[in-house]
């Protein structure tokens, strides 16, 4: 009996929190009175300080490809899936009410299973660290637009069964199996986040750069942008909880390892919003992810908890 | 006219020394890996305000920096890497920065780029020096982020700063060597200095 009263016992006293808070007290970014919804991979347009943890997996649908002989004969097909798992940190620090500056680490890492996946894709990880600033840009009752410029290092550790018999075959050379590239871009943005009333939000941001790739040799433009349509229903209800509808299009040499192709991200978060300075939330999603010597992106459902502290 | 006065009254000029913490990143000869490496710099600082609690700085100096090579030695059975090759750095630096005052006026938070003109890289192995400058790819250019506490004493101030300098350039001068293999090495430095801020012209209120 005391497990079923439980939930009730928890969102009882989250409504008794919602209730007890005001716009002095409560430290989550708002405006036109809506307390924003915040996304683990999202770029933010407020200064606030934060910090955040995200913790995310994702597995793909299955994936074929069928290998031909010389005359178009076809020779085998195979099948393969892939794992994609990500932990992250993130740190931003308010300087003025204007201006932050912003540290994010973490660890990427995509697996291929099946035989498919192990042979095309092997073992990779790639760990990250991302700075920049943050500058407000103009500000309203409703709406606040701010500038970002970022810089992003990567360090990727490739296992690729497939290149390493390549390099055997088909130029005698017996190499390493494993393979290091270090990549680095900066890029520059703009973000913006727009309160329709205190119900409803929009957030919105575009960031274009330049930099490494992860074929040597190969620089080049790259580009991420999303949107999240926000509601907090704890603005009318005793209902501590906000949901995003969002969608995330990326280039950058992250997920994304393959030249000129791009990944989106389209899913919905549920978070607790009943803290004056926590959110805690779920994020459910599906992934398209273009991924080395396979045609069609990779269809993946990605799960994400992500955590974040407001400080002021 | 009034506004020219107050802007050059309440700018600084001073020397800065300290250390730096140097550090190639990136691809490294086959077995081994870099490792950072202590050296020092000097230079002059110019910091031009333009707003109360914003400052535009110039901060022309010397630093000999550089990375070491560590390469695997057996030791016990165990693979052990030791340092091997030093690798020395002299850059002229050129930064260009925004420095951001807090509230309270202890802490300045600075950001900005900086531009190296190298001066030369040699390899020493502790047998013989061999100058290896012509495989720097030239100029190169880093983004700086800061943080420094600012202590007045009398009208000028002592400012202790740390400075992480990531480049952005490939250092690799891959024209001279169009290999397959294309190698990408950034160098990447942290630098703790103390600069004394002389105020320029006349009394200066807020430091």
């Amino acid at each position: 009996m005391k497990n079923i009263l439980y939930p009730f016992l928890f969102f009882w006293v989250s409504g008794i929190a919602v209730m007890a808070q005001t716009e002095e007290t409560n430290h989550i970014p708002h405006l036109n009175r809506h307390y924003f919804v915040p996304h683990s991979t999202a770029s933010w347009a407020f200064t606030n300080s934060h910090f955040s943890t995200n913790i995310g997996v994702a597995t793909s649908e299955e994936f074929n490809k069928i290998y031909y002989i010389l005359d178009g004969e076809q020779l085998v097909a195979l099948k393969g899936e892939m794992v994609f798992t990500n932990i992250s940190f993130d740190y931003q620090q308010k300087i003025k009410d204007w201006v932050a500056f912003y540290v994010s680490t973490g660890l990427t890492a995509r697996v291929g299973t099946e035989l498919l996946g192990i042979l095309s894709q092997g073992v990779n990880t790639v760990t990250f660290l991302k700075m920049g600033w943050l500058v407000r840009i103009a500000t309203h009752e409703k709406y606040q637009l701010s500038g970002s410029l970022q810089l992003n290092n990567h360090s990727a550790t490739f296992i690729s069964i497939s290149d390493f018999v390549t390099s055997i075959v088909e130029d005698s050379l017996i190499t390493s199996i494993t393979k290091q590239v270090p990549i680095l871009n900066a890029n520059a943005g703009l973000r913006f986040a727009y309160a329709i009333n205190d119900l409803y939000g929009v957030q919105t941001f575009a960031e274009f750069g330049w930099g490494d790739s992860y074929e040597r040799g190969v620089d080049g433009p790259n580009y991420r942008a999303g949107v999240i349509f926000d509601v907090n229903l704890a603005a009318r209800t005793k209902v501590p909880l906000g949901i995003a509808a969002f969608y995330i299009s990326s280039s950058i040499p992250d997920l994304v390892q393959v030249k000129s192709k791009a990944s989106s991200n389209t899913g919905l978060r549920i978070s607790y919003s009943g803290a004056p300075h926590f959110n805690f939330g779920l994020e459910l999603s599906r992934l398209n992810v273009p991924v080395p010597n396979i045609e069609e992106k990779i269809k993946s459902t990605s799960m994400v908890i992500s955590t974040r502290y407001y400080f002021n | 006219m009034e506004v020219a006065t107050v802007a050059v009254s309440q700018s600084y000029i001073g020397p800065q020394i300290g250390l730096v913490s140097g550090r190639f990143a990136g691809d490294s000869p086959p077995n081994s890996v870099y490792s950072s490496k202590i050296q020092y710099t000097v230079g002059l600082n110019f910091d031009l305000r333009l707003k109360d609690d914003l400052f535009l700085a110039f901060s022309p100096g010397y630093a000999k920096g550089g990375s070491k090579l560590q390469y695997p030695k057996e030791v016990d059975g165990e693979q052990v890497y030791e340092d091997s090759i030093n690798l020395l750095l002299q850059v002229v630096n050129l930064p260009v920065v925004i420095k951001i005052i807090s509230n309270n006026g202890k802490y300045q938070f600075s950001g900005g780029f900086m531009a190296s003109v190298p001066i030369s890289l040699s390899a020493d192995n502790n047998v013989r020096e061999n100058d290896i400058t012509d495989q720097l790819n030239g100029a190169a250019f880093s983004m700086l982020f800061g943080i420094g506490y600012r202590i007045p004493i009398e009208r000028s101030l002592l400012v202790i700063d740390l400075v992480y300098a990531q480049g952005l350039t490939n250092l690799a001068n891959n024209i001279e060597n169009p290999d397959t293999y294309l190698p990408r090495i950034r160098y990447s430095t942290f630098s703790l200095t103390a600069g004394w801020y002389l105020p320029i012209g006349k009394s200066n209120d807020k430091p």
